[in-house]
C-alpha cells in the first residue's frame, strides 16, 4: 500500500458544541454569512444558527459563498481555526436540510461513546 | 442516482442489512443460509474499520463483509494496476482501492471521485502488513449533501439496533430457534389455529394485549409487533396470518383504526405496517 494518510479524529459540531471542544479538532458545517479580514477569516451560520468566526492559516482569494464545511481546531464558543475547509457547490447544497442535519448533530451527541463511532473518546 | 445503486446490492438505504439474515447464528433449513456469506452491507465510520482487530470486521457481533463509507476524497492516485483513493470521514482516513484491468472488464472500473469532494465507497475491508484498506465494488460521488447526514445516523442506528437485537436474543434463549426464521414462520408457529396467540409468537413480538382492543384488535397487532424485518409486515402477510379469523373487510378497519391511534405506521408503502410498540425497532 503506499504512503499512510492519517487524519485526526474530528467531532462534528454545532454551534451551541463548539466551547465543548476547545482545543481539539472539530468539524462545523454552516453557510458563509460573510468573508473579511483579506480573505484570512470568515464567518459562517452554524446548523442551529450560530455565528461561527473561521479564521484560516492561509488567506484565500476566492470569493466564498453558499455551504462550506470547516476542519479545525475548536477555540472557545464561537471560533474555529482552521486547517481546511470543503466548499459545497450549489447543486449539493440548495436542497440540504440544515435542520435535519443539526437534528443528526445533536443526536451524535447525546449517544454514550461505545455505541458512537463519530465522536472521539478522549 | 445513488438510488439505483442501491438497488442492485439489494439493500434500501440503511436498513438493507436486516433483511438479509438472521441475527449471528447458523440457519437451518433457510433459502437464504447456503454460502454462509452475507449480503448486508454495513455503514461504517474510518475509525471502525482502522481499530478493527479481528479478520471479519464486526459491529456488536454481526460480521459486515460489506461496508459503506461516505467521506470526503483526500487524495486520488491512479496507475496501471489500481485506483486508490483515500476516504477521510473525520473519524479517520482509510485507503480505498480498486485493482483494474486484470480482466478486461472496465465496466467493473470504479467511478472515478474527484478529490475534495464527498463521495460515497461500497467494498469490503481488508489488510496487508497491519494496513488496513478497502477494496471498492462501488464508488459514487454523493450528489445530495443529506446523503452525509443520513450516513452518520445510519452508522449510530445499525450499531444501536444490532445492539437491541443482541440483548432481546440473549434475554429469550428459549425462543432463539424460531428468531432466526423469519416473521412468516414466527407466526405459523406462534399463532396456531387456536389464534389466541397467548404463547410463543405471540409474546416474542414484545406487546401484550392492550386494554381496551377487542380480541380481533389485540391479535393483528401483536402479529404486526412481531414483524422483525426492517420495513415491517405486508398486508398480504397480515392477511395471511389471520385468515379465518378475521375477514379481509375488518382487517383494514382494525388497520385504520391501530394506524389512527398511533399503534402501527406505514413504512415502505402503504401496505407495509410496524408497530410502534414492537420490540424490534
Amino acid at each position: 500500500m503506499s504512503e499512510q494518510h492519517t487524519s485526526p479524529h474530528r467531532a462534528r459540531v454545532n454551534g451551541a458544541f463548539l466551547h465543548q471542544y476547545h482545543g481539539k479538532p472539530v468539524c462545523l458545517l454552516g453557510t458563509i454569512i460573510r468573508a473579511d479580514g483579506g480573505g484570512t477569516s470568515f464567518q459562517v451560520k452554524a446548523s442551529d444558527g450560530n455565528q461561527i468566526n473561521v479564521r484560516l492559516r492561509s488567506p484565500i482569494s476566492e470569493p466564498l459563498s453558499g455551504l462550506v464545511e470547516v476542519y479545525g481546531i475548536g477555540q472557545g464558543k464561537n471560533l474555529v481555526v482552521a486547517e481546511s475547509f470543503t466548499s459545497f457547490p450549489d447543486t449539493l447544497g440548495n436542497n440540504f436540510e440544515m435542520n435535519t442535519y443539526n437534528e443528526a448533530v445533536k443526536l451524535l451527541h447525546s449517544v454514550e461513546g461505545s455505541h458512537n463511532p463519530w465522536i472521539p473518546t478522549s | 442516482m445513488w438510488g439505483s445503486a442501491d438497488a442492485s446490492f439489494g439493500g434500501g438505504g440503511g436498513g438493507g442489512f436486516l433483511t438479509s439474515q438472521g441475527y449471528d447464528s447458523p440457519q437451518t433449513g433457510d433459502k437464504q443460509s447456503k454460502g454462509r456469506r452475507s449480503q448486508n452491507i454495513m455503514p461504517a465510520t474510518c475509525k471502525q474499520l482502522l481499530d478493527c482487530t479481528e479478520e471479519t470486521f464486526k459491529v456488536e457481533g454481526m460480521e459486515a463483509h460489506v461496508v459503506t463509507l461516505v467521506g470526503l476524497v483526500r487524495a486520488v492516485e491512479t496507475s496501471t494496476t489500481k485506483i486508490s483513493m483515500h476516504i477521510e470521514d473525520q473519524t479517520g482516513t482509510i485507503e480505498c482501492v480498486n485493482y483494474v484491468g486484470t480482466d478486461g472488464d472496465t465496466s467493473s472500473e470504479p467511478t472515478m471521485l474527484a478529490e475534495g469532494t464527498y463521495g460515497r465507497v461500497v467494498g469490503a475491508l481488508r489488510s496487508m502488513k497491519n494496513q488496513k484498506y478497502v477494496i471498492i465494488f462501488k464508488s459514487a460521488p454523493v450528489t445530495d449533501l443529506n446523503e452525509v447526514t443520513c450516513h452518520i445516523l445510519e452508522v449510530i442506528q445499525t450499531r444501536m439496533k444490532l445492539k437491541k437485537l443482541k440483548e432481546s436474543d440473549a434475554q429469550k434463549p428459549a425462543i432463539g430457534g424460531t428468531d432466526n426464521s423469519f416473521s412468516n414462520s414466527m407466526l405459523a408457529g406462534g399463532l396456531g389455529p387456536t389464534g389466541t396467540g397467548d404463547a410463543g409468537g405471540g409474546n416474542a413480538g414484545g406487546a401484550g394485549n392492550i386494554a381496551g382492543f377487542t380480541a380481533n384488535q389485540n391479535l393483528v397487532h401483536r402479529i404486526i409487533c412481531s414483524a422483525r424485518e426492517e420495513s415491517g409486515m405486508h398486508k398480504d402477510q397480515i392477511i395471511a396470518a389471520v385468515k379465518n379469523k378475521v375477514n379481509q373487510k375488518e382487517l383494514m378497519e382494525i388497520l385504520d383504526f391501530l394506524s389512527n391511534e398511533g399503534h402501527v405506521f406505514s413504512t415502505v408503502d402503504d401496505d407495509h405496517f410496524k408497530s410502534t410498540d414492537s420490540q424490534y425497532m
